[in-house]
């Protein structure tokens, strides 16, 4: 077995973490995947919790803070020894970096001890921004602002951000082409989006500075852009739905998305690009 | 420390507090800094503070960036109203959208908060309307210091662009040593470029006057420049057809005088249709055209920086600086 590998998983808040992870262990625990689990970690509680609303056919609920534990599992691809952590399922983590500007401790050591990072993100819910530059004059009335702006940073300055972050936090800077982690992002709820593009084509649609920002720090094999719906349809509220869940069991359901816009049932498979 | 004061209308942290009437909103009880909102979430010891706020940089805080790189400082100039602020916000709106500069791809910013503040001001809100920016403090100790990170083929640059108030650089323009100019002298003395820009609809309304006090401005522009490059920007161009050809043409004469190498362009905030240069290609093309010229003059200077820096690395966030 070749020297071990270590994939970190970040996300905000409702990213869809908890439903990927929940289905990752469901199929990688059958042992039919590509993906291969070397030990069942002892505190799953969190995920076991979306498990169960999956065989249920419901929409699993989204992480509470306290649930905020660190997930490791230990993997095997191919003769690979990878190491998944998943540190923060609520992503609740994630959103302080960037509010308070800082990295704790343990982000410190995941960051600085994995080369690989799986970037989480929900393009559904990320709203487009309208301002003069994409709106005709001729409807808008010019006023002097009376009032001071907050600070708020919008979703893609917040990702630009969390990388410039959790780089530092790494210490690495884009001088250091070769040292920066591999970086895949994961357009995460996939079946939310009802288009045909490819997940590239969507994070320039949704996020394009964020998208430019890490084309021009990384180097093209180390950087992908993936699609995942980790449970295919929605759940909620829905009996036909619910039901086919109940019928034919949550692992069938769910597919990544290649970089050409192909859909892969095999979920685990992310895993493996990381490590590419 | 990011944060925000309670009080409508109050301009902290960018100008006077409104409840001290002074430059202290840190010590103001409505001054909230996001540290203190979130104080409630545990911050855990060891935790490593960035040594960037994302808020505009200050001239005492370029030891962040020079450790990696000699930043280019680029300088805005202009009367008060000129458009200097808002080409900054349409210009981070620009690249918000996707657009790039050509050659220089963006690899980030220690600003992106004071950034986006300038965006919001071109954003279009429900009722249709669009809060410009106010205008920029003018007290002689306001410095708003914008900072890009850009790759040029293989070479990073930390790009910083120098905002200030008008009122100050008329101060300046009257007397360079006005005690109350001193932001508009350090912006003179360190920037590499220049942005100087025409208020085509102060020519339009205050025709000769308006003429009168750009002309004076270029002139304390030019006294010094010792060949730096400029670029003249008719702001609010969207309204240059509407000054007076005479006035447009001596104005264009006196500068043509006054700055040899400058190239013009025409810049405004109102696109009148889906792709208007105005809007979309020029803002970027100012920046991309003062770098480009920069770079050019620069390239045997970068190439001796490099080779005698110790720093190899293009660090964000290299400093070692404990912010409290």
């Amino acid at each position: 077995m070749t020297a071990s590998k270590s994939v970190l998983i970040i996300g905000k808040p409702a990213s869809g973490k908890t439903t990927f992870l929940a289905q990752f262990l469901t199929r990688v625990a059958k042992g039919k995947s590509k993906v291969k689990l070397l030990s069942m970690p002892d505190n799953i509680k969190a995920i076991s919790d979306a498990q169960k609303s999956l065989s249920s056919g419901e929409e699993p609920a989204t992480t509470q803070s306290d649930r905020n534990v660190e997930l490791n599992l230990s993997l095997d691809i191919d003769g690979n020894n990878v190491q998944l952590s998943c540190p923060d399922y609520g992503g609740e983590q994630i959103s302080a970096h960037t509010e308070l500007m800082e990295i704790d401790k343990t982000w410190q050591k995941l960051v600085k001890g994995s080369d690989n990072w799986l970037l989480f993100i929900r393009a559904s819910k990320i709203s487009p921004e309208y301002d003069l530059s994409v709106t005709s004059y001729e409807t808008i009335e010019k006023d002097k602002s009376d009032v001071q702006k907050e600070l708020v940073l919008s979703e893609q300055s917040s990702y630009i951000e969390l990388i410039q972050s959790l780089l530092y936090a790494k210490d690495v800077g884009v001088r250091q082409e070769r040292e920066l982690p591999k970086l895949v992002v994961v357009i995460t709820c996939w079946d939310e989006l009802n288009n045909e593009l490819t997940p590239k084509e969507v994070l320039i649609e949704k996020l394009p500075m964020f998208n430019n920002v890490i084309e021009a720090m990384w180097n093209r094999q180390k950087l992908s852009v993936l699609g995942l719906s980790a449970q295919e349809f929605p759940l909620k509220d829905d009996t036909e739905a619910t039901d086919k869940y109940l019928d034919d069991l949550p692992e069938n359901f769910g597919y990544m998305v290649t970089e050409e816009g192909n859909k892969d049932k095999d979920i685990t498979c992310l895993i493996d690009w990381a490590i590419k | 420390m990011r944060g925000f004061c309670k009080i409508q209308g109050c301009a902290a942290p960018k100008g006077l507090c409104l409840n001290k009437l002074s430059n202290e909103h840190l010590v103001c009880e409505h001054w909230s800094d996001v540290e203190q909102v979130d104080s409630k979430k545990s911050k855990s010891v060891g935790a490593k503070v960035l040594p960037w706020t994302g808020e505009a940089l200050q001239p005492d805080e370029l030891e962040l960036i020079g450790e990696r790189s000699s930043p280019l400082v680029i300088g805005m100039i202009g009367c008060p109203d000129a458009g200097k602020t808002s080409y900054l916000g349409m210009l981070y709106t620009l690249l918000f959208n996707g657009n790039k500069i050509d050659g220089w791809p963006l690899c980030g910013s220690y600003t992106l908060a004071a950034w986006e503040i300038l965006a919001q001001c071109l954003k279009i809100k429900s009722n249709g309307k669009v809060d410009f920016p106010i205008p920029t403090p003018s007290s002689a100790d306001f410095y708003s210091l914008y900072h890009l990170a850009l790759k040029n083929t293989q070479v990073f640059r930390d790009v910083l662009l120098a905002d200030s108030s008008g009122e100050v650089f008329n101060l300046w323009s009257e007397d360079v040593n006005d005690e109350n100019a001193e932001n508009a002298r350090w912006i003179y003395s360190n920037s590499d470029a220049f942005v100087f820009f025409i208020d085509s609809v102060a020519l339009v309304e205050k025709r000769g006057r308006a003429k009168a006090q750009i002309v004076q401005m270029a002139e304390q522009l030019a006294a010094n420049l010792e060949n730096r490059p400029v670029a003249i920007v008719w702001s609010k161009a969207d309204k240059i057809s509407e000054i007076r050809p005479n006035i447009k043409a001596s104005l264009k004469e006196d500068l043509d005088r006054l700055f040899q190498d400058a190239t013009f362009f025409e810049v405004s905030n109102f696109p009148s249709k889906e792709f208007d240069p105005l809007c979309h290609r020029n803002n970027i093309n100012v920046l991309e055209n003062l770098l480009n010229r920069l770079n050019k003059e620069r390239a045997i200077n970068l190439l001796l920086e490099q080779s005698k820096s110790e720093d190899l690395f293009f660090r964000f966030g290299a400093p070692t600086n404990d912010r409290k």
